[in-house]
């Protein structure tokens, strides 16, 4: 062989460079750099004249390609190589080489891959590691690192998550799974009440890979941090912590690519901040500044039902504002009873019992709420309007009845349905001049907690991320 | 026979000394320091954090004058900026074992030949799953071809088995007389990190072969 091979050392440090970001997980940099390294072998191929030194910069160059994940230009190069002209320490390499090379050359290499980690998903999260480590290339970059922040996630490596998840964004910012994904354990924590490791894993988030979403999630939980003040000092400090940083987070998400900020779920995350930001505001007396984070949050997702149920409840007594808002929200699809019982409530005060009616009706249909008095209190508006409007007085009987059963100790329960008794057993009473109690609740501001359940988890965290399920542009 | 390791403190071959012992030794510094730490502190063995060197030793067979010889050397990685602890925990689970346990190999090799041969890694070309390394000798004319393997935990027996295949390997090259051959086992039955360097001469060892009492005889 007369050729010197890479005299420079230029293959040498590239090939060199690529080992060193793999290990990192950097695979798009490991591309660059193996496809440096083969381009220079390539290149003293052009100027190479014995066959020995031919053979063995093709080799060397097909090697590059391949440790790239450039499979068919590994083997279109491979093909070429004369295995006897190849030196002798050399030439038992080669027929193992060309049998990897057709494998992941093969069209159906990246489906083979993701089938073997599909199967282990949620199964075992470090054997799905090592298949990405042995193959990283059968995945676009940013899903690569995407699936690895997953798995070190399940396995309590929080540090490694953040950095993969932070890397998975830099490869696919328009991905908005990767926030999805990273704001889903530390919701779940939140959710079952373990907020020590929720915060554990969203303060390395912060550190490691600080982002809108995690910001909104620590300002969440500063706000529970603040429920569970020891005194009123610490209590404020906690509070300045969260709005401090949801101002930050919601103003950074504004500025994400339009893919992130549209995302429905993470939409969802900043409205839980927006409306427990004016919570607080109007719980601690500001309520003007209360109301300009409802207007923000109208603004910022006008498509969406809670930020007008939140204008209602928190502009509840300038009932023209409240009533539109809490309209506005059914208009939206709002599923929760809260506007329907607000609207009722307004009726009630208006003697409009026929919408009164309409609405208790609605809210006891869409009832998920846990405050069995408020329950009650909407049962007996339909049965109060159900007498109003002339209707059947045994089918109010049965909601005065069933007002009490659901809540036995309401003052106002007891009263009506004792007072519905006498009246049927005076049968010359005309009901509808009846004194009837009719309950009032207060507007449920006060009541409103950073409720976690289900508002802010994805169900869809058994399934391994995917570009069609993201609609990722890679 | 080879001669046993002192007992004194024994040189520390720090890994951030690579750029002043090859031309692309800032490469091997950047890229497979990592490896080598992981290799020695984390995986097969973990030593307590902070660690910052660890022993091996060192089966020598010098190019001149002496017998084979053990000798002890530390390699250290204080000051390593390009594997942070939490990089290193993770690196087992981002790169298959084997290419952990060759790329160490390597560094260890590049410390090794520069400490004992003051040869310069000059050509480092990654193959299949081998590699072929040329070595710069002060005063010797043709760069020295060099073989180098790494097993992640071994008895002796494996460890001498692939000394012999590498060295195999050297002399299946038509003409290579000369070559280094440098294996490093990671985890012995001892827990201890043995590693050899040898310098292989193709004249000497086929002369050694015609002498091996096991050689078949021609009837």
């Amino acid at each position: 062989m007369s050729h010197t091979i890479d005299a420079e050392g230029r293959a040498t440090v590239a090939s060199a460079q690529a080992q060193g970001a793999l290990a990192r997980g950097d695979t798009r940099e490991a591309q660059q750099y193996s496809s440096e390294a083969a381009r220079v072998f390539e290149q003293e191929l052009a100027a190479a004249t014995d066959d020995q030194s031919k053979n063995l910069l093709r080799f060397f160059a097909a090697t590059q390609y391949y440790r790239g994940g450039y499979y068919a230009k590994a083997q279109q190069l491979a093909e070429k190589i004369a295995i006897a002209k190849l030196p002798g320490n050399t030439r038992h390499l080669l027929p193992q080489f060309v049998k990897d090379v057709k494998d992941r050359a093969s069209r159906d290499y990246p489906s083979r891959i993701k089938k073997q980690v599909t199967d282990l998903w949620s199964v075992d999260f470090h054997k799905v590691l090592a298949i990405l480590a042995e193959h990283p290339f059968a995945f676009e970059p940013g899903i690569l690192a995407l699936m690895r922040a997953v798995c070190f996630e399940a396995t309590d490596r929080f540090q490694s998550a953040a950095r993969f998840y932070r890397k998975s964004a830099g490869y696919d910012p328009n991905n908005p799974d990767v926030y999805i994904r990273m704001k889903d354990l530390p919701a779940r924590l939140a959710e079952s009440g373990d907020f020590t490791k929720a915060w554990e894993y969203v303060r390395v988030q912060l550190e490691i890979f600080p982002n809108p979403i995690s910001k909104m999630l620590a300002s969440l939980l500063y706000h529970q941090d603040a429920r569970t003040a020891k005194d009123e000092a610490e209590r404020d400090q906690f509070t300045q912590e969260q709005m401090r940083l949801f101002h930050e987070a919601k103003n950074e998400f504004e500025a994400m690519p339009d893919p992130v900020k549209s995302n429905a779920g993470l939409k969802e995350v900043i409205q839980m901040g927006y409306k427990i930001a004016a919570l607080t505001l109007f719980k601690r007396d500001k309520k003007q500044d209360a109301i300009e984070v409802c207007k923000e949050a109208i603004e910022a997702a006008p498509e969406l039902p809670h930020p007008w149920r939140l204008l209602g409840v928190i502009d509840h007594d300038n009932t023209d504002v409240a009533v539109a808002a809490f309209r506005k929200a059914i208009e939206l699809g709002d599923t929760t009873y809260l506007p329907y019982a607000c609207l009722a409530h307004y009726a009630m005060i208006a003697k409009n019992y026929k919408e009164a009616g309409e609405m208790a009706t609605a809210a006891t249909d869409h009832w998920e709420g846990d405050s069995m008095d408020l329950l009650s209190i909407l049962y007996q508006w339909r049965a109060i309007s159900v007498i109003q409007l002339g209707g059947d007085f045994e089918y109010a009987g049965a909601l005065f009845r069933r007002a009490l059963e659901i809540a036995p100790e309401n003052e106002y329960a007891k009263h009506n349905f004792d007072h519905y008794l006498k009246t049927t057993k005076r049968s010359e009473a005309n009901p509808q001049q009846e004194t009837w109690n009719v309950p009032q609740f207060s507007m449920p501001a006060g009541s409103q907690s950073s409720n976690w359940k289900g508002d802010l988890t994805i169900r869809s965290r058994r399934q391994i991320p995917t570009r069609e399920s993201v609609g990722a542009v890679v | 026979m080879l001669s046993t390791p002192p007992t004194t403190p024994q040189p520390t071959l720090e890994l951030t000394s690579l750029p002043t012992r090859h031309p692309g030794g800032k490469a091997f510094l950047e890229n497979y320091s990592s490896h080598v730490i992981v290799r020695l502190s984390v995986a097969p063995t973990p030593l307590p954090s902070g660690t910052i060197c660890r022993e091996i030793e060192v089966d020598w067979l010098p190019r001149r004058g002496s017998d084979a010889q053990r000798i002890r050397r530390s390699i250290g990685w204080e000051g390593n900026t390009y594997c942070t602890p939490e990089g290193c925990a993770e690196m087992p689970d981002l790169v298959p074992a084997t290419e952990i346990t060759a790329t160490a190999a390597v560094g260890i090799f590049a410390l090794l030949i520069s400490d004992l041969e003051q040869g310069q890694v000059c050509t480092l070309a990654p193959l299949g799953s081998g590699a072929d390394y040329w070595v710069d000798i002060e005063g010797v004319n043709q760069p020295i071809l060099a073989e180098v393997s790494g097993i992640r935990s071994g008895n002796q027996t494996a460890f001498a088995k692939r000394v012999a295949e590498k060295t195999d390997q050297l002399f299946t090259k038509d003409d290579t007389r000369v070559g280094f051959v440098s294996v490093t086992n990671f985890l012995t039955t001892d827990t201890t990190v043995h590693s050899c360097l040898t310098y292989a001469n193709r004249r000497k060892l086929n002369r050694e072969k015609r002498l091996s009492p096991n050689r078949p005889r021609k009837r």
